[in-house]
């Protein structure tokens, strides 16, 4: 006998009124929402890749992770939460990413063409890569991506107090790493 | 924790930091800065209706985009089902359909789907999606439509990737029925018992149940038994004795006791989901000792959460709490 229903629904996050109407208008088809969208959320999206896959593949799955997104719009019940939606489709993607590569010898990052000084930034990337998972997210959106707390909070759907957390911890960490004095 | 000289980290006001701004000076030049790319986005509610929206590539490039197998599911995508109905692929052996080779006929309504012990299928979901069966399974149409398309899984495993609007596609099971929402997920029945067990692989997916809601995330998993109805989302790398002290407190009446193992197991932070879920089912001593393991697991919980808000089951500190441990709940 069948017994109990599990009515299955998109997780509710605080809605936020333009995100909200710039996902309708999108799924319309209104062009301009569509790249007011990506605007505002592709560096959110190539922060949380950054932090677990190299740096040019994590600019080619960005685009993956948009169009798989844009796809898929019509299945996002909960419009205001397209931030964290969009964000654990790009953790998938990583993840995918990892399985189907199966590198056991990684080459290494070449940012020669997008930083002065690339053995510097390729440690300092491998260190942010390698701080705990609750960390390493924020603190790629904050330095890589150049995104306040505030707007980190905002794209991803995390409580601002918690984002707080996650900078000062993993900053903290990082010095250490880096070589830095910790701050307490 | 946080304290003034974070205000630099937070928004780049008072006092630079220099190790901060110096990062900021090294990495800044990997930010993200590319145009976005040129993609078709389907019309709600309806596979056909396409609209071009975005811009900057040529029309080629977008068909690839849209048409690129990467995995066995998105390909399937592309198989057309007929009046014979769904298409049906066999992956191994020899399934059938009804009696016969559901290559030959497809799956209809009313007819089921049988793999032996060294057969598997991939059933082509209409237009939006498809479904794995696993060895040893049994499934059956019930019903499609352009509202609902409802089958039975009698046993046995079945791997679900659907992307289309809410409640399209409905499995039943002997202790339960999952409605999925563009999510992908893994539900096996026991065929002796008929107890459910879901593993949800993309997305999340929120059960309501009287009085509250449980979330299932990617990598998390969640028991239903016949009868007795769900029991508590756990990760599915739990531990194993994490996982069995669950089930001897949602199914066994194992009380105390087995609250006791569910706390000391859950040592992790992702073992969070749990106890948050557990909240729900305790009373109010074993609520006690449920707050101050989550507050050992970390981390600090926002303003709303306390002791107090806490025991008296308010919703709005709940739902607060669970925002704030959600991220740890997904497995990347």
């Amino acid at each position: 006998m069948l017994e109990g229903v599990l009515i299955a629904r998109v997780t509710e996050e605080t809605a936020d009124g333009e995100v909200v109407r710039l996902v309708r208008a999108a799924r319309d088809g209104d062009r301009a929402a569509f790249a007011a969208l990506h605007a505002r959320f592709a560096r959110m999206i190539h922060g949380v890749l950054v932090a677990r896959v190299p740096l040019a593949d994590a600019d080619d799955l960005v685009q993956d992770v948009w169009v798989s997104a844009m796809m898929r719009l019509a299945s996002l019940r909960e419009d205001g939460a397209f931030g964290a939606w969009v964000a654990q489709i790009a953790r998938n993607r990583a993840v995918d990413f990892h399985r189907a590569k199966k590198v056991t010898d990684e080459l290494p990052e070449n940012l020669a063409a997008r930083s002065a000084r690339p053995a510097e930034a390729a440690a300092a990337l491998a260190a942010i890569r390698a701080l705990p998972e609750a960390y390493r997210e924020t603190i790629a959106m904050r330095l890589i991506e150049g995104m306040s707390g505030a707007e980190i909070a905002e794209r991803t759907g995390l409580q601002p107090a918690s984002v707080r957390v996650n900078l000062h911890r993993g900053m903290k960490l990082l010095r250490e790493r880096l070589g830095g004095q910790g701050d307490d | 924790m946080t304290d003034e000289n974070d205000d630099y980290l937070w928004d780049r006001r008072g006092e630079r930091d220099p190790e901060v701004a110096g990062l900021e000076d090294l990495l800044g030049g990997l930010a993200y800065d590319r145009p976005a790319p040129a993609i078709v986005v389907p019309r709600k509610r309806t596979a056909r209706g396409w609209i071009f929206a975005g811009g900057g590539l040529a029309a080629a490039a977008v068909v690839v985009i849209m048409f690129a197998p990467r995995t066995r599911h998105e390909r399937a995508q592309v198989v057309k089902n007929d009046a014979r109905g769904w298409t049906v692929a066999s992956t191994a052996g020899r399934p059938s359909c009804g009696s016969q080779r559901c290559e030959d006929v497809g799956l209809r309504v009313g007819e089921w789907l049988e793999t032996d012990d060294t057969s598997e299928a991939q059933v082509s979901v209409a237009d939006i999606g498809s479904i794995l069966v696993a060895p040893r399974s049994r499934l059956r149409l019930k019903r499609t439509g352009p509202d609902e398309h409802r089958l039975e899984l009698a046993q046995g495993t079945i791997s679900a990737h659907v992307s289309a609007p809410p409640r399209l596609l409905v499995v039943e099971t002997p202790s339960a029925t999952a409605v999925d929402l563009g999510c992908a997920y893994t539900l096996t029945v026991d065929p002796g018992t008929g107890a459910g067990h879901l593993i949800v692989t993309s997305g999340e997916v929120a059960l309501e149940l009287p009085g509250h809601t449980a979330y299932v995330p990617h990598g998390a998993a969640c028991e239903s038994r016949r009868g007795q109805g769900l029991g508590t989302p756990h990760r599915s790398d739990a531990s194993p004795a994490l996982v069995a002290a669950l089930a001897r407190y949602d199914f066994e009446q194992g009380g105390d006791d087995a609250l006791a193992t569910v706390i000391r197991e859950a040592s992790r932070r992702e073992d969070s989901i749990s106890l948050w879920h557990l909240l729900y089912r305790a009373t109010d001593a074993q609520r006690v000792k449920l707050y101050y393991a989550l507050l050992d697991l970390g981390p600090l919980p926002v303003a709303a959460v306390t002791r107090d808000t806490v025991l008296a089951m308010d919703a709005t500190a709940l739902e607060a709490w669970r925002r704030q441990l959600r991220p740890y709940w997904f497995q990347h």
